[in-house]
């Protein structure tokens, strides 16, 4: 067959086809942007978790701190919803709902404080190593790598034993764990970023190094660590229970989760199995609402810097 | 060092002047390569030089010298005669603005996080020029005249405009600055056909009501055609050839790389291409080790044992065209 | 009429997004006889990759996904076939070449593994036969030294090269249709006609069946025995290559031509362009998707899409107002 002929046709599909349905697919909902049902109650009771904090002193809690008040008050209450201490009370008779809750605050404020100073300090380290290069980047690089090298409980222990353990303390001390790994992500970020041509246009147009690092690389590389701090302040939550529980952090009376946790020990926890399990609850969800909505907000401005 | 010659450089009045631009690149073994070596050319006032060669040849690399971003290791910019290498940093960024660049990526060559509007008055709000309100009129009248509607875009940013749209305002922001030249970094081979061809035309007409030089970076003969006055191919870091677009149009003895590259242009017709069977070509050498004398050897057809020891110089073979083989006369 | 070996009728792939559904493939039918080559062409978001990655069994139904339609390659409907039976055919009857050669090659297999790794699967073939046979292969591709090459990475390789051994790996069952999605896209000029020349060769020699995908008119030019453009997702106009390239009924693939810079038309020739962009397939509320871009649109082109029609002289065009080429009348020319 000679090739220049038209070998095959295409005929026109079946009338009326072009206005067809597209099918049962059309009927299922689309997508959102990766936030599902799991995500927003993770995000609820964060926020939930954020106002009550917040707002503690105004709610008609019992007694966290003071056991010369719970004189009256009975001690080792089981949980009772109906009650006067709905998830009990604790050897001193104090309340465990009011300590978990003020337990949060503390939990909260320095681990957020830690990490947003964590943030603030690795991304403009970071960034300046990244844009800086040379010398400059060699030198943090060493600094980073020797703290990323420290076991983190290793040195917060070792910082315990030097610093008293204030509320205020503790921040510097668990903000120096967040800093080598922001530091590590700003630099790699700002590596990749600078070589992006926008970088080089900025520069064309004759922008300063200031306004190159604070206009065009600061927004992008935020996008990175925030995502990662949120990982971070549910790691260091973690850490901070764990000081706590091994009785350098924060000391009773002043409640904090790990010290709630601690109260279980000595054999008291198979009595009363409730003194472990709800600072631990909360504790879980907390970390696990943490992790997951950091892992989202990564995800879903990870696909936005891809399509970019 | 055996340039490649300056046989085709006109006398005065150029914009833009490259003299001898060597560019290198350390490698990771602490190599070094050199992407461009010894690249002479000059740019007329409103003239538009093309740069054409396959990846590698090293034409990307002398946009960016030109631009001193980063500077060049070796050779001389003048950009209306002042010399870019003797200026300090200041003197630098200053008269840089006089040049502006435009890259192959349109997506990648605006910050995600800012809209159309900040993009565009960047330059202005860097150098401080002007009031807000004037910043804002000039910004909408660039938007307008590179073909995209400022009300529309104005608030928008990047990832909600197309490749082609972005591209405009990449353009616009760099017209904004009223350079003299402006360079163009491959920026058509990321667009639909369509779209190309609508930049082609924005191109050529901005070039004429502004005076514009530009230098435009491609790997397409028949684009650069379509645009240029004068074309450069680049082989390797060296040039091969340099000729008026004209010479193009004429039958005319070509470098032999210029021909495989003529050759190698798809053509839209109805009739059918007779593959051929000939084995493989070479692929490009490593820039790491090229090749001695004439670079293009290795994949020359008319390559002789003197293209082996010889770097042949650019020639001129009549007025507009300036070619460096020993072969082609 | 002989049976074709690809028999594709009114297929649909449409794309549950966030914004709405995309119909990326809206309705395309067309026959491919064996050792037929049909180039299908069409800018970003026309839909030609998904075509091709649909009939290739690539873009498989679920909750985001629906395809439609009929795929019938030598008498199987792929689209119905079990798993086992697709599996039995992708990658010995049926072979794709993609577009970027280095993402399509695993970075940690030596070039030789991604050969025999294939054959092995669908041939019985003892380990150094295999071998032998992949030696052939990158040697029938043309690769220099193909025995060396058969222990390096992908990263020691060129573009061109892996784009070849793409091409070896596609070819190494003797594959009867081959896809190959923007082969050359990814390569330089010179290394792009040798690729295009190769894939031609190998072609005309094996009797086989290729659709060669492509943005570039000029690539499937000369090269195809049938053209077909897609827009938003369908096909608006096909014919025999010859016959496409002396004349284009449809608005769009006209436009196309002539805004694709020609290196035989005089230097600085102003290009008639094809204004605006491609219609958002989220968004679009009927009519003739070309409609706000066309030249010759008419009321009734904004409100009814217009079907597929064939045509006497074997193409076909879906298209109201077609342009008639000098001295003709559009659907009356017979051969």
């Amino acid at each position: 067959m000679p090739r220049t002929e038209p070998i095959s046709a295409i005929t026109p599909p079946a009338a009326g086809a072009t206005t067809a349905p597209p099918g049962p697919a059309a009927e299922t909902r689309p997508r959102g942007a990766g936030f599902d049902v799991l995500t927003l109650m993770c995000g609820l009771w964060l926020l939930t978790l954020a106002v009550v904090a917040l707002v503690a002193p105004l709610l008609p809690l019992g007694e966290h701190q003071d056991s010369a008040l719970t004189l009256a008050e009975p001690i080792y209450a089981p949980p009772d919803l109906a009650s006067a201490h709905p998830l009990g009370t604790n050897a001193l008779g104090l309340d465990l709902l009011a300590r978990v809750i003020y337990g949060a605050r503390i939990s909260l404020v320095v681990c957020i404080s830690a990490v947003l100073i964590g943030m603030a300090v690795g991304g403009i380290v970071g960034i300046t190593a990244g844009y800086l290069r040379g010398k400059v980047d060699v030198v943090i690089g060493v600094l980073t790598n020797s703290l990323l090298a420290v076991p983190t409980l290793i040195m917060l222990i070792a910082l315990a034993s030097v610093l008293r353990p204030t509320p205020q303390n503790m921040v510097i001390a668990l903000s120096l764990v967040a800093v080598p790994g922001m530091i590590r992500v700003a630099r790699a970020q700002t590596l990749a970023l600078s070589q992006r041509e926008y970088v080089t246009v900025a520069r064309a147009l004759g922008a300063r190094r200031s306004r190159v690092i604070l206009r065009e690389l600061l927004p992008n590389v935020a996008l990175a660590i925030i995502p990662l701090g949120m990982i971070y302040i549910s790691a260091l939550i973690v850490a901070e229970a764990s000081l706590s529980f091994l009785g350098i952090g924060i000391r009773p009376p002043q409640p904090t989760w790990g010290n709630m946790i601690a109260e279980g020990q000595d054999g008291k926890m198979e009595q009363y199995p409730f003194l472990v399990i709800v600072p631990a609850f909360f504790l879980f969800l907390t970390v696990f609402s943490f992790n997951l909505i950091g892992e989202r907000l990564r995800k879903v401005w990870d696909t936005r810097q891809v399509k970019l | 060092m055996a340039g490649t010659g300056k046989a085709h450089l006109r006398d005065g009045g150029a914009r833009l002047t490259v003299k001898d631009l060597v560019v290198e690149f350390r490698t990771k073994g602490d190599q070094r390569v050199q992407a461009v070596s010894g690249v002479s050319f000059d740019v007329l006032p409103g003239e538009t030089l093309s740069i054409v060669g396959e990846s590698g040849c090293g034409k990307s690399s002398v946009a960016r010298a030109v631009m001193h971003l980063p500077a060049p290791t070796d050779g001389a910019v003048q950009l209306n005669a002042l010399d870019l290498g003797s200026l300090d940093k200041k003197a630098l960024r200053r008269s840089r603005v006089a040049m502006q660049i435009v890259f192959q990526d349109p997506v990648a060559s605006l910050n995600p996080r800012r809209k159309v509007k900040d993009l565009v008055q960047e330059g202005a709000s860097i150098w401080g020029r002007g009031t807000a309100k004037s910043r804002d009129r000039d910004a909408r009248e660039v938007l307008d005249a590179v073909g995209l509607d400022p009300d529309v875009v104005w608030n928008r940013r990047p990832h909600e405009l197309s490749g082609g749209q972005c591209q405009r305002v990449s353009i616009a922001r760099a017209l904004v600055m009223e350079p003299d030249l402006l360079i163009c970094d491959e920026i058509l081979s990321s667009l639909d056909v369509s779209i190309q061809a609508q930049m082609l035309n924005l191109l050529r007409e901005t070039k004429a009501q502004r005076q514009l030089s530009m230098l435009f970076i491609a790997h397409d003969l028949a684009v650069v055609k379509n645009i240029s006055d004068r074309i450069l191919v680049m082989y390797l870091g060296k040039v091969c050839e340099v000729l008026d677009v004209e010479a193009l149009d004429r039958p005319a003895t070509h470098h032999p790389y210029t021909q495989l590259l003529l050759e190698s242009v798809p053509t839209v017709g109805s009739s059918r291409v007779v593959p051929s069977k000939a084995p493989a070509g070479q692929d490009l050498p490593s820039p790491l080790n090229p090749p001695s004398g004439c670079r293009f050897r290795t994949r020359c057809p008319l390559a002789t044992p003197r293209c082996a020891v010889e770097e042949p110089r650019l020639e001129r073979k009549s007025d507009d065209q300036f070619i460096a083989c020993h072969e082609v006369a | 009429m002989i049976k074709p070996l690809l028999h594709v009728r009114d297929l649909r792939t449409v794309f549950q997004t966030a914004r709405g559904a995309v119909p990326a493939v809206a309705g395309v039918s067309f026959d491919l006889q064996a050792g037929e080559t049909l180039g299908i062409v069409g800018e970003s978001g026309s839909g030609k990759s998904v075509l091709g990655r649909t009939i290739m069994g690539l873009v498989a139904p679920s909750r985001t996904t629906a395809v439609h339609g009929t795929v019938e390659y030598d008498g199987t409907d792929l689209l119905q076939a079990s798993p086992k039976r697709r599996r039995a055919l992708l990658g010995a009857e049926i072979a794709m070449v993609f577009q970027d050669p280095l993402s399509s090659l695993n970075p940690v297999k030596r070039i030789g593994i991604h050969l025999t790794e294939t054959l092995r699967q669908h041939r019985e073939l003892s380990r150094s036969e295999a071998r032998k046979r992949a030696v052939e292969l990158l040697d029938m591709v043309r690769i220099p030294e193909a025995a060396r090459r058969f222990d390096q990475y992908p990263h020691e390789l060129s573009g061109g090269m892996r784009q070849r051994v793409m091409i070896a790996m596609a070819l190494s069952c003797d594959p009867k249709l081959l896809i190959a999605d923007e082969p050359t896209t990814a390569l330089d000029v010179t290394v792009q006609r040798q690729v295009l020349d190769l894939l031609a060769v190998l072609c005309q020699e094996r009797k086989m069946a290729t659709i060669l995908i492509s943005h570039d008119l000029g690539i499937v030019s000369g090269r195809s025995d049938r053209v077909a453009v897609m827009y938003a997702g369908r096909i608006v106009e096909s014919a025999a290559a010859e016959d496409f390239f002396r004349h284009q009924h449809h608005p769009y693939p006209r436009g196309l031509l002539a805004s694709t810079p020609q290196l035989d038309s005089p230097a600085r020739t102003v290009l008639t362009t094809v204004p605006g962009r491609p219609p958002d397939l989220a968004r679009w509320r009927g009519g003739c998707h070309f409609s706000p871009r066309c030249p010759n649109v008419q009321e009734r082109c904004r409100q009814f899409e217009p079907p597929v029609e064939q045509t006497t002289d074997g193409r076909t065009l879906a298209c109201f107002h077609p342009v008639a080429p000098k001295g003709g009348e559009v659907n009356g020319r017979n051969r």
